[in-house]
């Protein structure tokens, strides 16, 4: 299938939703998949040849990401796709894949349990974020833990994660609820009732997409405030951030492998280009990052492998590191997810992502951990400021 | 929930693999390790136990393998067993059922469903296990109450004792000697048993001589 002299661009598939529930995420890991396949397409392509991304927009529909994958993967020249944001959006296209022998890249944290060789997992499972984020809470906020997610896998089995270190360092859970993917301002009016007579330490929130910013602008509306009774999260970010405002966002708590303001060469070579691109770099998060190191792992091994052959890209990818935004990252050779950063950090009066505390090293990823323990991340040196 | 700790304890299993050494194999193998398991692959089976290997995942074809079903033999408690089975033909299933598998993990393997099958298994070995301790403790029961009222009824026989007289009785009996209750209770039976041989014996004989 090479052919080097017509110079025929490498076709890949970009499956992020525009519209839809968790589109707001999703564009920002669109617009991290494009602008590294600018970037390589500016150097000069792989072996001279462009990457040409096929982008289509699922809607953050489930059903749609099955139907677009296939309909992407029936082009001869597509063997590879950059894409998905929830769990079940992957577990429709991961089948595909697989069926065809293709390559998933997926630039999402999620609860873990998975392995495909097919698929390149390249955001954090819960050893490398919900057990530092369970640890500095129950150091800095108390024990009494308030869950509240949006009702699919993702948050049920990271609470489920979080519920088991909670145990193990003290802590409690005082109430467990799920919302609806959509649910609007009116559907908190009882939660936050409910909270106001629980009064827990903490909200460990699992809401994705647009129920996130509904949620905390809610709450801040019914004067809650972050700096007295904090809103932790996994996935909460700078874009969900811009959007609620700084008043609503202020005080709150994510813990992810990159932030937007994390101080490395790297990342100032990426804000800039990004700006250059976007205008601005208001929505650049951590699942953004996530998609533009993907890219450029996928073309440093299509430079070795001169294919997009899964078989060929596996080997090439496995071990492989790359210098990213938020620092050094590695494909775990064992388990095809990645080592990553880990960092936790509060949103200021100024609207801005303030990290609290860093792991020193990547952490490798250990997606089959059923019951993490305290230890796990106690024996990782960090840095706190 | 009574099998709450199953999917707790996975990473701390000790996991034998009985197959050849194939992509198979291979496939399972380094999803063990993911998932965190303790695993080695042998084959051909080991002619002697291997230690401490609580799951066993053995090869299944259409005709026993010996050394797989010597192998097992060796196993004075039963590990569990996962089959692994590229056929679904009635002698492979046959052997599945002959083999008394936990679970089946199907080939080709793939990383989906190694997770579900080592989970299936453990719930199913631990409650055939549960049962086997359950009806041992009830066998054991029944037979005691039998033996019980046996020997109640010859201490009522002999001493013309109600049941209850007999049944103080007894328990005073195992008290002052310092033995069970069902110590004394086979000791009535075993005493009784042998003076009736004794009698039956010494009669038989003697009807016999009249003949």
């Amino acid at each position: 299938m090479e052919n080097n002299y017509s110079l025929k661009p490498w076709t890949v598939g970009v499956l992020f939703s525009q519209t839809g529930v968790t589109s707001i995420i999703e564009k920002t890991q669109l617009r991290g998949t494009l602008l590294a396949i600018d970037e390589i397409n500016q150097a000069g392509g792989i072996e001279g040849r462009e990457i040409s991304p096929i982008i289509m927009d699922p809607g953050s529909e489930v059903p749609q990401f099955r139907i677009l994958a296939e309909k992407m993967l029936s082009n001869p020249e597509l063997n590879v796709i950059f894409g998905c944001y929830m769990s079940s959006s992957r577990k429709e296209v991961v089948p595909i894949i697989e069926r065809q022998n293709a390559f998933l890249f997926y630039p999402t944290l999620y609860e873990g349990f998975e392995y495909s060789p097919n698929v390149i997992y390249g955001g954090a499972t819960p050893n490398q974020n919900s057990l530092p984020l369970a640890i500095y809470l129950l150091e800095n906020f108390g024990s009494r833990f308030y869950f509240l997610g949006s009702d699919y896998i993702y948050p049920r089995e990271s609470n489920r994660a979080m519920r088991n270190i909670l145990r193990q360092g003290g802590g409690e859970v005082v109430a467990e609820e799920y919302l609806s993917l959509n649910a609007q301002c009116e559907d908190f009016g009882r939660i936050l009732e409910d909270i106001k007579n629980v009064s827990p330490d903490v909200i460990f929130s699992t809401l994705v997409g647009s129920a996130t910013i509904n949620f905390y602008t809610s709450y801040h509306e019914n004067g809650g405030d972050g700096f007295r009774l904090p809103i932790a999260s996994l996935t909460t970010n700078e874009a969900e951030v811009s959007i609620m405002g700084r008043g609503a966002a202020s005080g709150h708590i994510t813990a992810a492998p990159y932030f937007r303001n994390i101080k490395t060469e790297e990342n100032e070579r990426f804000l800039k280009k990004y700006a250059q691109k976007y205008g601005s770099i208001d929505e650049v998060t951590s699942c953004c990052e996530a998609a533009y190191s993907q890219v450029h792992l996928f073309a440093n091994a299509l430079r070795l492998t001169g294919s997009t052959d899964a078989d060929q890209l596996r080997k090439a990818l496995r071990g492989a590191e790359f210098e990213a935004p938020q620092g050094r990252i590695k494909i775990d050779p064992d388990n095809n997810h990645t080592y990553l950063q880990s960092r936790i950090a509060r949103v200021g009066r100024d609207g801005e992502y303030c990290l609290e505390r860093e792991a020193i090293r990547p952490i490798k990823p250990d997606p089959y951990l059923a019951v993490p323990t305290l230890n796990d991340w106690a024996n990782a040196p960090i840095r706190i400021n | 929930m009574e099998h709450d700790e199953i999917i707790e304890r996975l990473r701390g299993l000790n996991v034998l693999v009985l197959h050849p050494r194939d992509g198979d194999a291979e496939e399972l193998l380094q999803q063990l390790n993911r998932i965190g398991c303790r695993a080695q692959a042998i084959w051909p089976p080991p002619r002697n136990l291997i230690d401490k290997s609580d799951l066993t995942f053995i090869e299944v074809r259409e005709k026993p393998h010996d050394g797989i079903n010597n192998y097992l033999m060796l196993t004075e408690d039963r590990p569990t067993l996962i089959g692994m089975a590229g056929y679904e033909s009635p002698s492979v299933l046959q052997n599945l059922i002959d083999l008394q598998v936990d679970s089946v993990l199907a080939k080709p393997v793939r990383p989906y469903g190694v997770l579900s099958s080592l989970v299936v298994a453990r719930r199913n070995w631990h409650q055939s296990k549960r049962h086997e301790t359950l009806i041992t403790k009830l066998k054991n029961k029944v037979e005691n109450s039998h033996k019980m009222n046996e020997a109640k009824i010859i201490l009522m026989q002999i001493h013309n004792l109600s049941e209850d007289q007999a049944y103080k009785a007894i328990r005073h009996q195992a008290m002052a000697s310092r033995k069970t209750i069902a110590e004394v209770v086979q000791l009535i039976i075993e005493s009784n048993a042998l003076l009736n041989n004794f009698i039956t014996k010494n009669n038989l004989d003697g009807e016999r001589s009249e003949d």
